[in-house]
């Protein structure tokens, strides 16, 4: 479909008409998938598919913004450039709280998880190991989960929820445990 | 579940509604300077007597610095508008730097003026404190009409875009509290009218993502 063609679906769909709008996202879909898998190599088919429809709701929202009397292609183009690079964005934060992976490095080992730290607290009515401050303790107890095989999201939510970071906290917790 | 993506562009189909194609930018910003502008013009009357900022149209520079700030306002906002359509380039940014290094260079020309007429009197520093809430103020009206105006594009740079917005209403205010206060030297306007333009532009930058974003759209889209 050439892109004058394109371009009189989409001014038939600015007017409202829905089978030239199934026509239009019909003939960019492949097109969007094309450029999607050749910017995203490393991803999945169904995070490729994520984008296409990432893309194709953009279209949709921002449709009054196509100007009939100037080509459509540059119109598309810019949109899916626009959503890749916030795609990245969200996929390079994702990989971000990868890093709590760590933990399990750095606490699952035994001799930085000793059963007298997790006692010490318990009897003393205080949920803080003794040798650290909120922050450590959040971290402390994440570890503990770490080390018995709780699910990971589940830990950084609860992280997270007591206005904790992962990592940070972790690290913390373990320069503690090498302090006392 | 997520839809496949046939079943996707079915339901965007069936929900579809008109979308007239917005204006151009360029006309979008026309209507807004206007608008904005008798908004400040009322704004301004009401603040002064006629009679001081009839005095001021008189000089040649003072003529030329509004002449420059009302380019840049109506640049800006061109260029915001320009920024929330995909597939535009970027001509209109140009003319607003260029809009707005010629007001500042103007401002700074008077500076210099005011430095060969008096010496360092000339560039002696006040404070200003009216002249940035009488920004402040009248900017609340126009910079929530472009904003409205803004959410009908794109965000495709929101950041930018609301900066450019805030340069654009800034600049305005500015001009307003020239016309209403008159100041003896640039170098309060320089200092003072500047900084106030520089903080709500970076002020407005950084809530940019909060006013312009894809997840305001789609699920304004999707209902």
């Amino acid at each position: 479909m050439t892109d004058d063609e394109l371009s009189q679906l989409m001014r038939a769909a600015q007017a409202g008409d829905a089978v030239a709008y199934t026509s239009l996202l019909e003939a960019i879909a492949p097109r969007i998938r094309r450029v999607v898998g050749s910017q995203r190599h490393f991803a999945g088919a169904q995070e490729v598919e994520d984008l296409v429809q990432d893309v194709l709701l953009s279209v949709h929202a921002v449709r009054a913004t196509y100007d009939p009397s100037r080509p459509f292609a540059p119109w598309l183009a810019a949109i899916v450039r626009n959503r890749l690079a916030d795609g990245a964005r969200r996929y390079a934060r994702r990989s971000s709280e990868i890093a709590v992976d760590n933990l399990d490095v750095t606490f699952a080992d035994p001799g930085a998880n000793t059963s007298e730290e997790g006692y010490a607290g318990a009897a003393a009515g205080d949920p803080r190991p003794a040798a650290g401050p909120a922050a450590g303790g959040r971290a402390a107890e994440a570890a503990g989960d770490v080390a018995q095989g709780g699910g990971r999201r589940h830990r950084v939510e609860h992280l997270r929820a007591e206005g904790g970071h992962p990592s940070r906290d972790g690290l913390a917790a373990a320069r503690a445990r090498q302090d006392t | 579940m997520t839809p496949s993506t046939d079943d996707l562009i079915r339901q965007l189909s069936g929900d579809l509604a008109p979308a007239p194609p917005l204006r151009r930018p360029f006309l979008r910003a026309i209507a807004w300077t206007m608008g904005a502008v008798i908004y400040v013009a009322l704004a301004v009357a009401w603040m002064t007597s006629a009679g001081e900022t009839a005095n001021r149209w008189n000089e040649v520079p003072f003529t030329l610095q509004q002449l420059a700030a009302l380019a840049t306002t109506f640049t800006a906002a061109a260029a915001a508008f320009s920024m929330t359509m995909p597939g535009h380039g970027r001509t209109a940014l140009l003319a607003a730097i260029v809009a707005a290094g010629a007001w500042v260079g103007l401002v700074l020309a008077g500076c210099i003026q005011d430095w060969m007429a008096a010496g360092a009197a000339g560039i002696a520093l006040r404070s200003d404190w009216p002249c940035v809430a009488g920004m402040l103020l009248t900017g609340v009206v126009p910079g929530l009409a472009l904003a409205v105006m803004l959410r009908r594009g794109a965000p495709l740079a929101p950041r930018a875009t609301i900066a450019l917005g805030a340069l654009g209403v800034a600049s305005l205010a500015s001009l307003g509290m020239c016309l209403a206060q008159p100041h003896e030297r640039d170098i309060v306007v320089l200092v003072w009218h500047g900084a106030t333009i520089a903080a709500v532009s970076v002020l407005a930058a950084i809530a940019g993502r909060s006013i312009l974003n894809w997840q305001r759209l789609s699920a304004a889209g999707a209902t």
